[in-house]
């Protein structure tokens, strides 16, 4: 009887079956009622058995795409005979209908019931604005969530609420050519999963296999990073993920995760660190000084680079930074083409000048040599 | 799954077209396609796969369900157990999470808590199943959070409401910071920095600005019009921001010891570079802004050397020697 039914039918008919039934459905009930599950009146036990895998497997996908169809246990008739039946209630079905409140008024936030939603127009604005500046996130693993999820919040609203947003964000071609590797990550993080990978360590121009636990993803400076646990050195480390190749997750004991979070880890801490604040060099750390000369001395302050020590009458100031790796953080005083130079301690002040001299000295020869 | 055509996919393209088409004047085939970034063709496909059930007429489909496909628009009536959306999914509530915290938009409700309760009302009231958004918390989008921006949402609303605003721009290299008024057109996120596309009074022309120099912003209550002709992509050029749209070609060598961050960036960019022997590559850069090279030289210490032309040697030449007489 179900020959020639695709899944996308079979899915079509379960949905529309269940939605349209207040009570639970048993499974003898969906036999009776749709084509991809009924048997013949002489039909054997195994192909009662495949009917019925047929649609547990169904089942399960529908509540993986996000369909709560609900297992609930009810009675049949005045016997009170317990049976296991299956129900889709429209009120967790379908979403409410979204009802713009006065914002000035704030809405009566106690209104919202099962059929109606209030919400405030700045928090629209939140809402669906923020989906899409998401959706638009160079190689964001969950796009295509974060559109639908946009045009389910966006259904009752009228056009005018929905203004173009003035935000762009510029194609990048290292994020987007990481997006296949992302959706394997994403997956990898949420459900607790160790990947495999072969990576490129830039800085020592090494390559190697990699075995991670991989607590979370960030996007900073345009590229997509994994902060986890890295079995081979026993440690957190941050991997580019433009960096990776042959991404894999572990397929073993799926539905089980591999591995714990660590109560202490803060994704976030990992966010905004600059080239001389990761690693160390042998010396240790150096707290030091640059004076930022005005009117470069706003800029430090705005994005708060370093710590104020002291506002000098010109505008200037003298800011200090806690220094792990020398050599990246003279070459980003340098790159700030004379607006600030290094103070102290006198001997990264003698070895920023030192690279200067190497600039100039540079930048003096005849090229054509 | 690329292709659109698995049943995941088509059910939940349904999922949005067989309410929107519900709607008493139907839908257009056009704005479905483009919505779900699809085809009209491949709509009317999935369509036809609901007509069939209503034709066979299984269990749950009512008796007169109705398609009407009248070239650009389609009608369903009596859609069943269609009529709405469903409930926003697991991993749209994550998506909406992390939209509620790390984007410039999300500063339209200012305080973190009150963006806390509104993602809670949205899982309690239209969300499918268990809370999931805590999830979000594996996510961290360092470069689009909305606190430390306040200068940024100040331009962002004055473009959303096209309004003047007022600025304070510390120019690299400038003796004094600069006011200007700008009408903000647009504002672009690239290679981890914000700028604005915005037409500068003082210069009669559209400009842009890196978000990060503004220190002072300040929208007015004048209004502005954006150009028909306007398009912020004409300031983009391979994914990063350009200050007009001509400018110099100047040559630099990377070292050895750096060419490889060099090589990795040209090979996802597509960008030619010269291989040297001994391992050096030289690279051509469009620069619209002559400080922008110095300082992108500079970044690599003595690994880079401007090349050509002479002007921008002698640019960096000046810019050291100053640093030397400190």
């Amino acid at each position: 009887m179900s020959h020639g039914i695709t899944k996308l039918q079979r899915w079509l008919d379960l949905v529309a079956y269940l939605a349209n039934r207040r009570f639970p459905v048993a499974v003898e009930d969906l036999r009776e009622n749709i084509p991809a599950y009924s048997l013949d009146p002489d039909a054997t036990e195994k192909e009662k058995e495949s009917s019925r895998r047929k649609f547990e497997r169904d089942k399960d996908e529908l509540r993986d795409l996000g369909i709560p169809i609900e297992t609930v246990d009810y009675s049949i008739g005045s016997s009170g005979e317990q049976q296991k039946g299956y129900r889709l209630t429209r009120k967790n079905f379908h979403l409410p209908y979204l009802k713009l409140v006065n914002e000035a008024s704030g809405g009566t936030r106690a209104g919202s019931s099962p059929s109606h939603f209030e919400i405030r127009e700045s928090e629209v604005e939140a809402a669906l604005g923020g989906l899409r500046e998401i959706a638009s996130l160079p190689g964001f693993p969950l796009a295509s969530h974060a559109r639908s999820a946009f045009r389910k919040l966006a259904f009752d609203l009228e056009p005018t609420v929905l203004r173009d947003s003035p935000v762009l964000f510029a194609p990048d071609a290292e994020a987007e050519s990481t997006a296949d590797a992302l959706v394997i990550l994403s997956q990898a993080v949420r459900e607790r999963k160790t990947v495999t990978f072969h990576y490129h360590a830039m800085t020592r121009d090494a390559q190697a296999d990699r075995s991670v636990r991989p607590f979370g993803l960030l996007f900073q400076h345009g590229h997509w990073y994994v902060v986890g646990h890295d079995e081979r050195r026993s440690a957190i480390r941050m991997f580019r993920v433009g960096r990776m190749r042959d991404v894999q997750r572990n397929e073993a004991a799926a539905g089980t995760p591999d591995f714990t979070v660590p109560d202490d880890f803060r994704l976030e801490a990992y966010g905004g660190r600059k080239a001389w604040e990761l690693g160390e060099d042998e010396e240790g750390p150096v707290r030091t000084t640059v004076l930022f000369r005005f009117p470069r001395a706003l800029w430090a302050e705005r994005n708060r680079h370093g710590e104020l020590v002291e506002d000098m009458p010109d505008g200037s100031q003298l800011r200090a930074f806690e220094v792990r790796r020398r050599d990246p953080f003279l070459r980003w005083v340098l790159s700030l083409a004379g607006d600030a130079t290094v103070r102290s301690p006198t001997s990264l002040r003698d070895e920023f000048r030192a690279l200067a001299a190497r600039v100039a000295q540079q930048h003096r020869e005849a090229t054509d040599g | 799954m690329a292709d659109g055509t698995t049943a995941a996919i088509r059910l939940d393209r349904l999922f949005h077209v067989l309410p929107a088409a519900s709607a008493e004047e139907g839908a257009s085939l056009t704005e479905l396609a483009s919505a779900l970034e699809t085809t009209p063709s491949r709509i009317v496909e999935d369509l036809t796969e609901v007509g069939a059930r209503g034709y066979y007429h299984p269990g749950g489909w009512p008796d007169d369900l109705q398609i009407f496909i009248d070239g650009e628009r389609v009608r369903v009536f009596n859609a069943g157990g269609f009529g709405r959306p469903v409930q926003v999914g697991p991993l749209e509530t994550v998506a909406l999470a992390l939209g509620l915290r790390g984007t410039t938009a999300a500063a339209h409700v200012k305080d973190p808590e009150d963006r806390r309760k509104l993602l809670s009302r949205v899982e309690e009231h239209l969300a499918a199943g268990e809370p999931r958004s805590e999830a979000a918390d594996t996510f961290e989008v360092h470069d689009v959070e909305a606190d430390e921006g306040w200068i940024r949402q100040e331009i962002l609303a004055a473009a959303r409401d096209r309004h003047t605003c007022a600025i304070v721009y510390a120019k690299p290299g400038a003796d004094d910071p600069r006011v200007r008024v700008i009408h903000p057109y647009t504002l672009v996120y690239s290679q981890g920095a914000w700028y604005t596309v915005a037409f500068c009074t003082r210069r009669g022309e559209v400009r842009v600005f890196r978000v990060d120099r503004i220190t002072e912003a300040c929208r007015t209550d004048q209004a502005f019009a954006i150009p028909a002709d306007f398009r912020p992509e004409d300031f983009l050029e391979a994914g990063r921001v350009y200050h007009t749209p001509s400018g110099d070609r100047v040559r630099v060598r990377y070292s050895p010891r750096v060419a490889r961050w060099i090589r990795e960036r040209a090979d996802f960019e597509g960008w030619t570079l010269d291989e040297e022997p001994g391992g050096s590559v030289v690279m051509e850069h469009h620069v619209a802004d002559p400080l922008w090279v110095v300082s992108h030289a500079l970044e690599y210490g003595a690994e880079a050397e401007v090349l050509e032309p002479e002007e921008y040697r002698a640019l960096v030449r000046e810019v050291v020697s100053g640093m030397l007489k400190d």
